[in-house]
């Protein structure tokens, strides 16, 4: 493997598994305390 | 490696990993529609269609976490390594799935309306200052560009015509789309149901592959410290009965300079021969493979190159670096000090330690 990453390449690169992290962590915590019973998607059609 | 151009270059490991991979993804999907109505608590109905839609999605998440733990597994133990030789076959097979789920939901969920589903899909929800009320499905959406930008241009055609750097960087893209699938997931069907399960496998994956890529790391970059040069500016290999005793033939000790690239130093028969550990294709590890048939190849793709001039069989055209080697003594030195790529260097005699 080629080696070098340079610093701020290196930063860029564990920021964003603690972004990612962190807004999971986010939805999970802020979502409804019920289901909110409109499915997964929230749909232009008649259905 | 082939002298023409071929769609697909078929061979029996990579039928074989192909077959293993569809049979994977039927058994993964069958299981789901048998055991997914019981993993959803919601107070809606759960229809055969969200078992597709979400049957198909969470596969195509699976898929690409797989992809994605591949490279660090095989980089902290080489037992993993022939998962990542047909690993693009793996990506486009995932960028179907993603394309099926994208399908199964846009039948379902946007199939029926007065608007064309696209034209449902993209502006139906326009709660873009909302956070759980985010529309989800422009990320998958986005995710999902970018793996089917990245199937197209997975042939080493685009390789070559874009050249390593650039189809390297948009295939990197690849981390970009895995953080926005989490959050298509995390905002759509995490705030629909109530069962554990989606958070704790979604949660689950971020861990896995961050802490997986962070131990990769830590592996790589121990191997890196380098070791310090001698006074002439060369650096030991190893002494020879060491390396008689511990190398086996066709496979390479790694050395590496202090701040300096790897070097593959690389056992053949009873003569010694060193190139650069980065593979011209697609800076595999060269010295993580073997010399098959008279020529390093690459435990990556299979790439060839010859130990001795570092340049490809006739009449491939590749080349990489050669580092010339010296005996003084009993020990093994190495110049790492790159000769040009396709530099001839007369393999080094390992002769008896004491004749």
């Amino acid at each position: 493997m080629r080696r070098p990453h340079r610093r701020w390449h290196r930063r860029l690169w564990l920021m964003l598994p603690v972004l990612v992290g962190g807004l999971l962590l986010a939805a999970l915590i802020l979502r409804p305390a019920a289901p909110t019973g409109s499915g997964p998607l929230i749909s232009g059609s008649v259905r | 490696m082939s002298a023409g151009f071929q769609a697909v270059q078929w061979n029996r490991h990579k039928r074989i990993y192909d077959v293993v991979l569809a049979i994977g993804i039927l058994l993964y999907l069958a299981g789901f529609s048998l055991l997914g109505p019981r993993l959803f608590l919601s107070d809606h109905p759960v229809t055969p269609e969200i078992i597709r839609t979400r049957a198909l999605g969470s596969c195509g998440l699976l898929m690409l976490t797989i992809i994605l733990a591949i490279g660090p597994l095989a980089r902290l133990d080489r037992r993993f390594l022939p998962l990542l030789y047909n690993r693009r076959h793996f990506g486009v097979a995932t960028c179907l799935v993603g394309l099926a789920h994208a399908w199964s939901a846009l039948d379902w969920y946007h199939g029926l309306g007065r608007l064309p589903p696209l034209v449902s899909l993209l502006f139906s929800n326009a709660n873009y200052g909302s956070f759980l009320g985010f529309p989800f499905e422009l990320l998958g959406l986005a995710a999902l560009a970018i793996l089917v930008v990245m199937a197209v241009t997975s042939h080493d055609f685009w390789l070559a015509f874009l050249s390593a750097p650039v189809w390297k960087a948009i295939h990197m893209s690849v981390y970009a789309a895995f953080g926005l699938l989490v959050l298509h997931v995390a905002l759509g069907v995490m705030q629909a149901e109530r069962s554990p399960v989606v958070p704790v496998l979604l949660g689950g994956a971020v861990v896995l592959l961050s802490a997986l890529h962070i131990a990769a790391a830590r592996c790589e970059r121990t191997k890196d410290e380098g070791a310090a040069l001698d006074a002439d500016g060369w650096l030991t290999v190893g002494t020879i009965d060491e390396l008689l005793a511990s190398l086996p033939d066709g496979r390479a000790r790694i050395v590496v300079p202090s701040g300096g690239e790897r070097i593959a130093v690389f056992r053949n028969g009873r003569t010694l021969s060193a190139i650069i550990n980065v593979c011209a294709h697609q800076n595999g590890p060269l010295g993580e493979g073997r010399i098959i048939d008279g020529c390093v190849t690459c435990p990556w793709h299979g790439f060839q190159f010859r130990p001795e001039d570092g340049c490809a069989p006739a009449p491939f055209t590749d080349k990489i670096s050669t580092y010339r080697l010296k005996r003084a003594g009993d020990i093994i030195l190495v110049d790492p000090r790159p000769l040009p790529p396709g530099t001839r260097v007369e393999p080094l005699a390992l002769g008896a330690s004491h004749g």
